[in-house]
């Protein structure tokens, strides 16, 4: 570009905006505005507080039938058909009954109907909570005395085991069995985990997810599913091994299972390879031919139909001593308070089952509400999922969150509003009813192999771990250490470890920020690295520094040595030999003064500044995120010792944030005009005034 | 338009490094400072003010040696022999010049603390017959000094651990804030431990967790058997120490000598306590016996290395990082740089080393080293100088100090923690600068006070890392470029063609998990601003909307009023020099924000990536290759606007 910039600076109009000096109330009248405001109550805030509590009330008016019913009733279905076979399976995971599934499976549909903000996510069972669940339960039975290992096999178990169950409620002693124990542990640790989301939800700490990155959430589901393969490989063989708990768990496991590998179930395993092979290609099949059926094809429920009629009339339980699920109770069972002491108990536990219903849950919301263009508030997300599981623990449930395949197949069905829930809740709530005992005979093992097939999209994330790699090592090692510490320590180990790893190697790299010497690009208002890019021209005598990080505690030597490296003047030390200099100084002007020649003093006063080069520093403090008080003091003390070398230090293109605390640190004196001179909106301004400032410093000394 | 161009790098292999003999000996230079001071010294400028320094430090090395001795539970002949052999080792591996090594408060509070579980007051009984040969003090005593040179070696040990794993460089985890809050905790201990010498109560040992509340409850609850002289004898010598000392401040330009009101003070109480008797008549506790001389070098016992281990640990991090802080300093003041890691191995030697000589865990002490500084020391010659006094101490005055009151040792050791606790004044810093430090201040100390001077210090670290990691999903990621001079150059080319909707946005910061949600949703407001913007609107609207905008901006308008774009596509420029580091969320972002964007009719170019950017988001998700989004620097993506912009006006030209 050939035109000179002059004739169209002087043509344009440039208007500055500058920003108003803030309004500084009293603290006093600040704390009685936000009283009054907080304490005024009036019939909008009202309604609009319960409008946030219910989005239901809000969407259900404006319902539209001809669009959305279709959709909304076709996918209900499917879920509910897809729910009941997942929820009596996922129950063996938690310890627990068929039973309380679908009570679980029930409440958190209607529930979530009434007080979720996304339209697609499904909150109910998810597998990875129901491990956390079991392995709670576990260690609780084994505590009060109860075997674990013991499974309640047959029907007059069963039977007994329900009738003491209700003698026990009737009579009120306080002796109960093992599974009755076993949904008391399941409740408490429900309730106290939901308690928890409502109160993340009204202290309004949504954000906590934030520090949830998925590459950790990914390593978490991958350690998790391998834990829940380990403990379902026993039912699908058949094998009676006893239950490992705490560290090594799985590698425990693993090594009962090969020694008694020779006692596997001949019939168990037969029908859990044909269960694995039917379901496997199923699901490939529906993932090859998803565009063309627009209905999933639902194999868990032809699955569990097959297997229950060949168990029934094959009497495999009784011929070939094969589990099967037992006896499953209709109708629902009155409401019971759960256990305060149980709940002191676990109220570790359930903090971490709360961290890990909130992230997947606000994740998965917030993931459905991008793509489809709504918003979502994780705050009311968390006291929607909170409400999932604090009111259905008072109806025999556990623990329940949004569900990412099931959600994935209600978008693929056509849903559009949360009114799915309610119609998923309808089917369950069939079964409940009517249709529960006909799933008697049903073998364990087809439960496991359910189990292991739904885990097929965590498991196969780690496909993706070599392109993690590329994109991002840091995050790999994450997932990496994530998954490692799930499998050989515990889940919730698994979960602090990721976290850990995260944050560290993000505090790793902001301690070494990227530093440049910035250069002018032609005749244009832009300065890039010099370093980087050719053709650039030197500001003449100026030196402008970028240091791309916040400057705080851990860096601020990193900068120092970069501005000194890059600079070719170490501050401290000349301003040091400045000062043990004055006496040479002052020999240098008596000669001078014998000499009586004004012009030559001028000349040795212009030759000091120049023998480092240059006159001024600009530092370039767009990426300087934050200050502190390290990071302030190092700016103190540079400025100082470039002012004891006569070199002046201004900052550009400075944030309103950090403007804030150079004031407050009094880095910018006593004076209004001196933030003026210090601080400068661009690169190209701070660089103009260097220039003109020296340039009068010239005239003035020519003039002498 | 001048574009400009990245460099090429050129890869430059390094030549095989193979050992020689200079390399031996800058080894040894590095690793023993002494070396390269000591044939420099100069003798005409530095002697002086060495000598007056090393005899103003040896009164204060007696005094604290006598008094922290005490503190660590042990007879006080050991810590003279704590001033002397740590004082000598650091000066020959140390590289702070002003830093002065012994006996120090926080320290020997927390080797107290094992003395006293290992050792207990109440088997003194057992073994007070059996007199031992070695400086004819009990086996009782021996037992005690041998806990405290067990944690002087083991923690040692550890310091020179850390020297070896090159632990040195993680020191930048310790803040300003955290240090000073640390250090006034302990001194807070120090002071509380006391109390009982102070006030004359015989009061059993009381450590722990909240043992700091015990003490007091235990004070209050037995306030009448407070020894009235021993109350009036501290609160004369504090008010004499308190005064004097003053007076030192005040005079301290013109009369370059301070008054060693230390050694008056141990001098004058022992006289006036020899002479009225003191011991007998009012059960005044006093200092006792010092035997002569220097016993042969003895191990520390071995078998009890294990049970020490957590006052181990204590006494290397609190007295490294009370040391290096001190060090650090004193290298800021008088601009010279000290080796983190070299410090850890001089504080390890002056561990290991003198728990072979009976004596207590060693460190620098900041009275001591304010000291130095205050009469002019230059180099560590000062504190060899004070080493050949607290000899003569050893070989000739110490059984002078028989009848000295504990009470007056008490309150020198308060008195010297003046410079710590005045660190509360630094509260009203923080709180003006920046009320996170100043909470983490506040937190740290009550940390230390509830618990231990370890403890504070682990949670002031990981409070400082949460802080900082929690800063950066709230900091600022956005700033909108002036387009003002841009346009401008623009104008003069094409005289006729209306400017087009550049809007160049820098990103200064990485995008990583933490902070990506609010950079997309910070961008997203932007561009609904410049979509609402780009609907016909009267001028006033238009004006108002300008303004809204420049609110965003550095200080300067983006748009011309006068100038509706209604019809025109946006561009959205991302200047990434700032980018510095991202991961797979950051990836993510970018890549959703160009397809949004796409979707929204706005075309996106990125300015300014760095390899690995360019890299990581081709690889990651299906971008358009058909036009060019990676740019060397605004000036080019500009440029390709336009050139895409004739093009598109060229081929109007020729349908017509």
């Amino acid at each position: 570009m050939d035109a000179s910039p002059e004739p169209q600076q002087k043509g344009g109009t440039l208007v500055l905006v500058r920003r108003q000096p803030p309004v500084s109330q009293g603290l006093l009248e600040t704390l009685k505005a936000r009283l009054k405001k907080s304490c005024t109550c009036s019939m909008p805030c009202a309604q609009a507080l319960v409008q946030g509590l219910f989005p239901a009330i809000h969407w259900l008016p404006q319902y539209r039938l001809k669009e959305y019913l279709a959709g909304d009733v076709m996918s209900g279905l499917v879920i509910g058909i897809i729910l009941v076979p997942q929820a009596i399976a996922y129950s063996l995971l938690a310890g627990l009954q068929p039973i309380y599934s679908l009570y679980t499976s029930f409440f958190a549909n209607l529930i979530y109907f009434l007080m979720g903000t996304s339209r697609h996510v499904n909150v109910g069972i998810f597998s990875l909570l129901c491990l956390m669940v079991g392995q709670v339960v576990d260690r609780e039975l084994q505590l009060a005395g109860f075997d674990p290992s013991q499974d309640s096999l047959g029907p007059k178990n069963n039977d007994s085991t329900l009738n003491n169950s209700a003698t026990t409620l009737i009579i009120g002693l306080q002796d109960c069995r093992r599974d009755c124990y076993a949904i008391r542990v399941a409740t408490a640790l429900t309730l106290m985990a939901g308690l928890y989301q409502v109160l993340m939800g009204i202290l309004r700490l949504g954000f906590v997810s934030t520090y949830l990155s998925q590459p950790l959430l990914d390593g978490f589901a991958m350690g998790a599913s391998v834990t829940i393969l380990t403990s379902q490989a026993k039912h699908m063989l058949g094998v009676q091994i006893p239950r490992h708990q705490g560290l090594g768990m799985v590698v425990h496991t693993w090594l009962s299972l090969l020694q008694n590998v020779g006692q596997a179930n001949i019939c168990d395993v037969v029908t859990s390879a044909l269960c694995l092979g039917v379901l496997l290609a199923a699901k490939e099949l529906s993932d090859r031919y998803r565009h063309r059926l627009k209905v999933p094809i639902p194999t868990e429920l032809f699955v569990i139909v097959v297997a229950t009629i060949v168990s029934h009339f094959g009497q495999l339980h009784t011929r070939f001593d094969s589990r099967v699920a037992g006896n499953i109770p209709t109708g629902f069972v009155a409401p019971q308070v759960p256990d305060p002491k149980i709940m002191w108990r676990v109220a570790l536990d359930a903090m971490s089952l709360a961290l890990v219903g909130s992230a997947f849950s606000i994740s998965l919301a917030e993931m459905f509400a991008r793509s489809h263009g709504y918003s979502v508030s994780a705050n009311q997300e968390l006291l929607a999922v909170g409400c999932c599981n604090v009111l259905p623990a008072f109806f025999h449930c556990f623990a329940t969150s949004a569900a990412l395949s099931k959600t994935l197949v209600k978008i693929a069905t056509g849903c559009q509003t949360q009114l799915s829930s309610v119609v998923s809740a309808a089917v369950v709530l069939l079964v409940l009813l009517v249709l529960a005992p006909l799933f008697h005979d049903l073998q364990r093992c087809v439960l496991a192999c359910i189990i292991v097939v739904s885990l097929r999209g965590a498991l196969r994330k780690v496909k993706d771990l070599p392109q993690l790699w590329r994109l991002s090592p840091a995050d790999a090692l994450v997932w990496v250490a994530t998954a490692a510490t799930c499998v050989l320590v515990s889940t919730e180990a698994g979960l602090l470890a990721g976290v850990f790893f995260s944050l560290l190697s993000l505090a790793g790299r902001t301690q070494r920020p990227r530093a440049a010497l910035l250069a002018r690009i032609g005749d244009s208002t832009f300065y890039e690295d010099a370093a980087e890019f050719e053709g650039l021209l030197p500001p003449p005598e100026v030196r402008v520094f970028r240091f791309t990080g916040p400057l705080y505690y851990a860096n601020k030597d990193f900068f120092l040595r970069s501005l000194y490296r890059l600079t070719g003047l170490d501050a401290g030390h000349s301003a040091t030999r400045k000062d043990q200099g004055p006496e040479v100084g002052v020999s240098n002007r008596s000669l001078v003064d014998g000499k009586d020649l004004g012009s030559v003093s001028s000349g040795a006063g212009l030759v000091v500044p120049l023998a480092f080069g240059f006159h001024t520093v600009v530092i370039d403090c767009a990426p300087l995120l934050f200050l502190d008080v390290a990071g302030m003091a190092t700016l103190k003390d540079l400025r100082r010792d470039y002012r004891a070398l006569d070199i002046t230090l201004l900052l550009a293109c400075c944030s309103p944030s950090v403007r804030d605390t150079l004031r407050k640190g009094g880095f910018l004196g006593e004076e209004q005009g001196a933030e003026n001179e210090l601080l400068f909106p661009s690169v190209h301004s701070a660089v103009e005034a260097a220039c003109a400032r020296r340039e009068e410093l010239l005239a003035a000394d020519s003039a002498l | 338009m001048t574009g400009a161009k990245r460099k090429k790098r050129s890869v430059l292999w390094g030549k095989m490094h193979t050992p020689h003999r200079e390399d031996i000996k800058q080894w040894c230079k590095r690793r023993l400072p002494i070396l390269e001071w000591a044939p420099q010294y100069n003798l005409k400028e530095n002697l002086l003010p060495d000598t007056v320094s090393g005899i103003m430090l040896a009164v204060q090395q007696v005094a604290q040696g006598l008094s922290f001795a005490m503190l660590s539970s042990v007879h006080p002949v050991f810590g003279l022999y704590g001033s002397l052999f740590p004082a000598i080792i650091y000066a020959i591996f140390g590289m702070g010049r002003h830093v002065a090594t012994g006996t120090f408060a926080l320290t020997s509070l927390i080797s107290a603390n094992a003395v006293e579980r290992l050792v207990p007051q109440s088997s003194r009984n057992l073994t007070t017959q059996s007199n031992s040969s070695v400086l004819g003090l009990s086996e009782f005593e021996l037992q005690r000094i041998g806990v405290a040179a067990a944690v002087s070696f083991l923690g040692g040990v550890i310091q020179l651990v850390m020297f070896v794993l090159q632990l040195g460089s993680a020191t930048f985890l310790l803040t300003e804030p955290v240090i000073s809050a640390m250090t006034t905790g302990a001194a807070t201990h120090v002071v509380t431990s006391q109390v009982k010498y102070l006030l004359g109560i015989k009061m059993p040992y009381i450590s722990g967790p909240l043992g700091f509340f015990y003490i007091y409850a235990y004070v209050f609850e037995n306030i009448k058997s407070v020894q009235l002289e021993a109350l009036l004898f501290s609160l004369l010598s504090i008010i004499v120490l308190v005064l004097v000392k003053e007076l030192n401040e005040q005079f301290k330009r013109k009369i370059k000598v301070v008054l060693p009101v230390d050694l008056v003070l141990i001098i004058a109480a022992s006289f006036a306590c020899y002479c009225t008797n003191m011991e007998n008549t009012y059960g005044l506790e006093v200092v006792g016996h010092i035997p002569n001389g220097i016993p042969p070098p003895r191990a520390p016992p071995m078998n009890i290395l294990s049970a020490v281990l957590t006052e181990a640990f204590g006494v290397a991090l609190v007295g490294y990082v009370a040391s290096l802080a001190l060090a650090q300093g004193s290298a800021k003041k008088f601009k010279y740089s000290v080796d983190d890691n070299q410090e850890f191995l001089a504080h390890g030697l002056s561990n290991v080393i003198p728990s072979f000589l009976f004596c207590i865990p060693s460190a620098a002490a900041m009275g001591r080293t304010a000291g130095l500084y205050s009469t002019g020391a230059k180099t560590q010659v000062a504190c060899l100088i004070s080493c050949i006094f607290v000899l003569i101490v050893i070989y000739a005055i110490g059984p002078l100090l028989y009848w000295l009151p504990m009470c007056v040792l008490a309150s020198i050791i308060v008195v010297g923690l003046k410079g710590m606790l005045i660190q509360f004044r630094d509260l009203k810093k923080y709180w003006n600068v920046d009320k996170i430090d100043w909470g983490i201040w506040i937190s740290t100390y009550i940390f230390t006070i509830c618990f231990a001077a370890n403890v504070g210090l682990l949670f002031g670290v990981i409070c400082t890392i949460a802080i900082v990691l929690g800063r950066f999903p709230r900091a600022k990621t956005l700033s909108i470029t002036d387009m003002k001079e841009m346009e401008l150059k623009v104008k003069t080319e094409m005289h006729d063609e209306t400017s087009q909707q550049i809007k160049i946005i820098s990103i200064n910061n990485p995008l990583v998990f933490l902070n990506a949600k609010k950079f997309s949703a910070d961008l997203m407001k932007i561009i609904l601003k410049e979509s609402d913007s780009n609907q016909p609107l009267d001028d006033v609207s238009k004006c108002e909307q300008n303004t809204l905008l420049s609110s965003l901006s550095n200080g300067n308008c983006n748009e011309e009023a006068s100038q509706p774009c209604s019809s025109e596509k946006c561009s959205l420029v991302l200047n990434c020099s700032g980018l510095t580091f991202f991961d797979y969320t950051g990836v993510s972002t970018l890549v959703e924000l160009y397809l949004d964007c796409k979707s929204r009719s706005v075309d996106v170019f990125l300015a300014n990536c760095t390899a690995s950017l360019i890299k990581a988001m081709t690889y990651y998700g299906d971008l358009d290759t058909e036009k060019p989004i990676f740019f060397d620097s605004v000036p080019a993506a500009i440029s390709i606007i336009q050139s895409n912009k004739n093009l598109s006006k060229a081929s109007d030209h020729s349908e017509v």
